[in-house]
């Protein structure tokens, strides 16, 4: 049996579970036990997508507070019928997120939380002190029931049940699609994701939303289910125990947050006899399962499976790693090698010969940091198909220049234009949407993913993004799938890494990691490659395999820009060299030329590559 | 790793074992509270056997906050709680058996006392909830009773809602605990007259108590002739109110009225005094017992300012029961009990004697519906008067309000009060 179809199965049976609970359950207390189970995966789940783009909210509370108010009032005021309520509360939450968005999600780590937690208070306040409307302190009663025919606790824990299972099925399409995948490569490393043309802001903000959302109406159906509210919904405990719902149960899986919130709202019923001493004994529980399960309880529950599967398994059969963080992957096992060539994009420009008009053109670009200067009047062309080396002392503005081209970093004044158009406007991963990619100076990979999903990752941009497209799997989206894979497959024997492809990424030695780079920047489908230093710190039988490798990428039609400081590569491989110096280009010529550049010498390279061996 | 995977294996028996241990908590539970019963009670402990061993004791359910922010003041109403039962019990019990309670922790939150009344009534089948401290848990917790059809007796909560009909669970509940409206009542012929508070500021708790106890004392003062300055409402947790109160001394104000719990009275007094602030003090609300506000600040700090309370445990006299009074007022301290509880245990102590008349007056018929129709029959004469439930006020029990001060380093009760 395949993992996937022992997946299913405990799923079902779960679900199945979960449907006759009522039946087999006559108690009131376990009904509402389940209810509130049900409740907190609504809230874990939801928050949990935040947790996916990495940004750690301290505010989910607000969106629950909010959507619970918007239903209560509606109701209780204005009479509107709940199913109305209950929209409202998700959509007045949702667009609460995307406000919220709007203001904090140029923000990261530190000042993202302690902004969220500023919002939360404020809803609190507000919540506590416009008496006018909230009641303040006296709360909201008399909340009518969804229906009249919502008498005992099954209605409502059918109806919780109904709402859990469609997020979560949304939310494992989601996490299994190019929308979780790029918010996967958010989380693991977004600049690199920008790089291959994620947009980080708009998947942070479909984050935001769609968390708000569904915390919106699980809010709405507290406040119907209760019948009371006051204003310790927006208590910071609350959002205290979403938290550790989710961190405990795995914020890397879809499963976790569930088994977080079904646990956590149970150990607490559990430790009722212990009156007193209750919360301590939940604390020091807590403790104990973070101390020794970092990554959650799910993830530490299938890496034991994990273990007792492997000790148990007939010698030979490969292991099976990439469970370890995604528990419910639907990705094939790609154990069978692609015997397909890698094909040359015929568009491009003429393999071997140069073009004679310039794709990329930098004019006059400047690009200060405060009185630092770090490019200064710089105007360089690239040509389809060659290889240009950038060289100059360390300091020198190389990687600025890079980071302007790839508009990671700031331009203070010039153009930048490639093939007509210019880029100094565009985003990060706008550049990236027309085939300029790079590498990066210090080993940029998603580290803790293998090799195989960092290939994965890096396609994410080229694929549909759509939400309906990606929860509904309309029918482009199996040829997507198809592709993805194909091209993965592709650039791994490319780039020499199949025995790697199983492997995490921040395991692998390092020429692979930075092989790995050069991948992932090709599976993004550049024609116009930047390689920021790609041999530092190789040696140099790793030196001569990348010289290799970068002489069959420009075969592919490629264009190199290449900064680097090891002379003999750069010598080798390059078509021209352009040497800056000081935020200045010193010289520009066929590697020939600068070695005979007096500038140069005196600048940078002392005596040529020949002689400076035997210094 | 491989020790790392030993150690995950045990934590994870660890949470199995706790999901398991789910099936029979019930066994524990019952015999925590008993077992607490007898270490504060090794007096009682030797007339237990004298009773029949074959009568079962009679459970009845109490919902306090045991843990959170309000803990301390949950802790109070237990131990008058906890005094009264084995006062009952070594009496000889409820219908010849001996009552016991299984005390819950609600942490003063809804949805946590709501669980802690569904397991009560569930799994331990108690007929009868004392219950939930804040007036959110209790507005909470009313449509549970409804549901379940049983009764509620509350013991702390004053927000009005509680006792309006309308309000879901309203039939099943039972109040004794005092509105701000009775306070304010029993202070109107005085409030302005005699303690000369005419330019008022007000200075109490975020909630629904402080809050409400603002809008009934507005219209008494103003009613008499006085005036409003102004009206701040400050955070449970504040321990600053120096910005509040500066700006008190700054105005035209001649009183301060300040309603929250006994602690933050003392933290706002001590302030007070800091700013050499001679406005005329009242503070309202129930917890604020003069000894205790006194040993949380200082005997200087608290001289001349004015105390409403339900409950002297000094002065029998002021008591329903003189009696009963003086015995528990001995007793309390014989626990070596904190003076800053005194105040607020009476709820627990009267609680569980309404609930055991309520048991008696139903002819020991312990179903929800016969103690249901037993509750209005109560009539108790405890420490904080004559608990009897009004069903024209709402099920309301209305409590004695005293007037006290302190004087010379002492509590007084001023005279004027009861002309």
């Amino acid at each position: 049996m395949t993992r996937r179809k022992i997946s299913i199965l405990f799923i079902l049976l779960g679900i199945g579970i979960a449907f006759s609970l009522p039946q087999f359950v006559q108690s009131n207390y376990v009904l509402r036990i389940a209810v509130a189970s049900g409740l907190f995966i609504l809230l874990a789940s939801a928050h949990n997508i935040l947790m996916k783009v990495g940004q750690l909210s301290l505010g989910p509370v607000a969106f629950y507070g909010l959507g619970a108010y918007v239903s209560a009032i509606l109701s209780t005021r204005y009479g509107v019928p709940f199913v109305i309520c209950f929209l409202a509360a998700g959509v007045s939450a949702a667009v609460a997120g995307w406000i919220i968005g709007r203001l904090t999600l140029k923000l990261r780590i530190a000042y993202f939380v302690l902004v969220t937690i500023g919002f939360a208070e404020f809803f609190r306040l507000v919540a506590l002190n416009w008496t006018a409307m909230t009641n303040g302190p006296m709360g909201i009663t008399a909340i009518p029931a969804p229906a009249l025919w919502f008498k005992g606790y099954a209605m409502y824990y059918y109806f919780i049940l109904f709402l859990v299972l469609i997020v979560l099925f949304g939310l494992y399409r989601l996490e299994n699609s190019t929308i979780g995948r790029a918010m996967q490569a958010i989380r693991e490393n977004e600049v690199l994701g920008q790089s291959v043309g994620i947009d980080s802001y708009r998947y942070m903000m479909l984050a935001a939303v769609l968390s708000s959302f569904i915390i919106g109406i699980a809010g709405s159906f507290y406040a119907h289910f209760f019948q009371f509210l006051g204003p310790e919904i927006l208590s910071f405990e609350l959002t205290i125990t979403i938290v550790v719902m989710v961190i405990a149960g795995g914020r890397a899986t879809l499963a976790g947050p569930v088994l977080g919130a079904i646990l956590f709202t149970i150990i607490p019923e559990l430790l009722r006899a212990a009156t007193v001493w209750r919360m301590v004994i939940y604390g020091a529980l807590l403790v104990t399962i973070m101390l020794f399960m970092p990554d959650g309880i799910m993830p530490s529950l299938v890496s034991v499976y994990q273990k007792l599967r492997n000790r148990f398994r007939p010698a030979g059969e490969p292991s099976d790693l990439r469970t370890t963080l995604e528990i419910f992957d639907t990705m094939p096992q790609n154990t069978g090698c692609r015997q397909e060539q890698f094909a040359v994009s015929t568009e491009r420009c003429d393999k071997e010969e140069i073009c004679k008009e310039a794709s990329l053109i930098v004019e006059d670009l400047c690009v200060y940091f405060g009185g630092v200067h770090a490019v200064e009047h710089v105007s360089l062309s690239v040509y389809p198909g060659e290889i240009l080396a950038i060289i100059g002392p360390n300091g020198a503005g190389k990687t600025t220049l890079l980071n302007a081209i790839t508009r990671l970093g700031p331009i203070t004044s010039g153009m930048v234009h490639y093939l007509g158009e210019e880029l100094n406007a565009l985003k990060a991963h706008e550049t990236a949407h027309r085939h300029i990619v790079r590498t990066f100076q210090h080993t940029s990979v998603f580290p803790n993913l293998t090799t195989y999903r960092n290939m994965v990752l890096a396609h994410n941009a080229l694929e549909p993004t759509g939400l309906v497209t990606n929860v509904f799997r309309t029918s482009g989206w199996h040829d997507a799938e198809q592709e993805i894979r194909r091209r993965a497959d592709e650039i791994l024997e490319f780039t020499n890494l199949k025995q790697y492809v199983d492997c995490v990424a921040s395991s692998l030695p390092y020429g692979a990691q930075r092989l790995l780079e050069m991948g992932i920047a090709l599976v993004a489908d550049p024609n116009l490659l930047l390689l920021d230093e790609p041999a530092a710190g190789m040696n140099p039988t790793e030196v001569e395999a990348l010289m290799e490798l970068i002489l069959r990428i420009k075969k592919m039609g490629i264009t190199v820009v290449l900064v680097e400081h090891d002379m003999k590569l750069v010598m080798g491989i390059s078509d021209r060299v352009a040497v800056i110096n000081y935020g200045e280009l010193l010289a520009e010529g066929t590697p020939e030329e600068i070695c005979q550049d007096d500038k140069v010498i005196q600048a940078y390279l002392g005596r040529c590559f020949d002689d400076a061996q035997t210094l | 790793m491989h020790k790392k995977s030993v150690v995950l294996l045990i934590t994870l028996l660890i949470l199995i074992a706790l999901l398991f241990t789910a099936c029979k908590p019930a066994v524990e539970e019952t015999a925590a509270p008993q077992a607490k019963l007898e270490e504060v009670a090794p007096e009682e402990k030797e007339a237990e056997p004298e009773q029949p061993a074959s009568k079962e004791p009679i459970k009845f359910g109490v919902i306090q906050p045991l843990t959170g922010p309000v803990a301390d003041a949950g802790a109070y109403v237990v131990s008058g709680l906890k005094i009264g039962v084995d006062k009952i019990n070594a009496e000889g019990g409820v219908c010849g058996r001996q009552l016991e309670p299984i005390i819950m922790d609600g942490k003063n939150d809804p949805q946590e006392s709501v669980n802690a009344a569904e397991l009560l009534i569930t799994r331990d089948g108690v007929p009868i909830i004392m219950g939930a401290w804040g007036s959110s848990s209790t507005l909470a917790v009313m449509p549970v009773m409804e549901r379940n059809g049983v009764p509620l007796i509350v013991e702390t909560s004053s927000s009005g809602k509680i006792t309006t009909p309308g309000t879901p669970g309203f039939d099943w509940t039972y109040r004794f605990s005092p509105m701000s409206l009775m306070e304010s009542e029993a202070a109107a012929p005085y409030i302005v007259d005699k303690l000369g508070m005419t330019k008022v500021a007000i200075l109490n708790v975020n909630n629904d108590w402080g809050r409400g106890a603002a809008e009934v004392f507005t219209n008494v003062i103003v009613a008499n002739g006085g005036e409003i300055v102004s009206e701040d409402f400050i955070e449970q947790t504040t321990t600053d109110v120096l910005p509040q109160l500066t700006s008190i001394k700054n105005s035209n104000a001649d009183s301060i009225l300040i309603t929250t719990g006994a602690g933050q009275i003392a933290t706002i007094l001590k302030q007070y005094k800091e700013l050499g602030m001679t406005q005329t003090v009242l503070t309202t609300g129930g917890s604020n017992y003069p000894v205790a506000i006194m040993n949380l600040s200082s005997a200087e700090i608290a001289e001349g300012t004015y105390h409403l309370v339900f409950y002297v445990p000094s002065e029998y006299d002021l008591a329903g029961d003189p009696a009963v009074a003086k015995w528990y007022f001995e007793e309390y301290y014989k626990r070596g009990l904190p003076d800053v509880g005194l105040g607020e245990s009476y709820r627990g102590f009267d609680g569980v004697h309404v609930i055991a008349q309520a048991m008696e007056l139903a002819g020991c018929d312990l179903s929800p519906e016969a103690l249901q129709a037993a509750i209005p029959l109560v009539e108790f004469k405890g420490l904080s008067g004559t608990v009897k439930f009004d069903e024209r006020e709402g099920h309301q029990s209305r409590p004695n309000v005293y007037l006290t001060k302190i004087e010379n380093g002492v509590m007084v009760v001023p005279d004027f009060q009861f002309d």
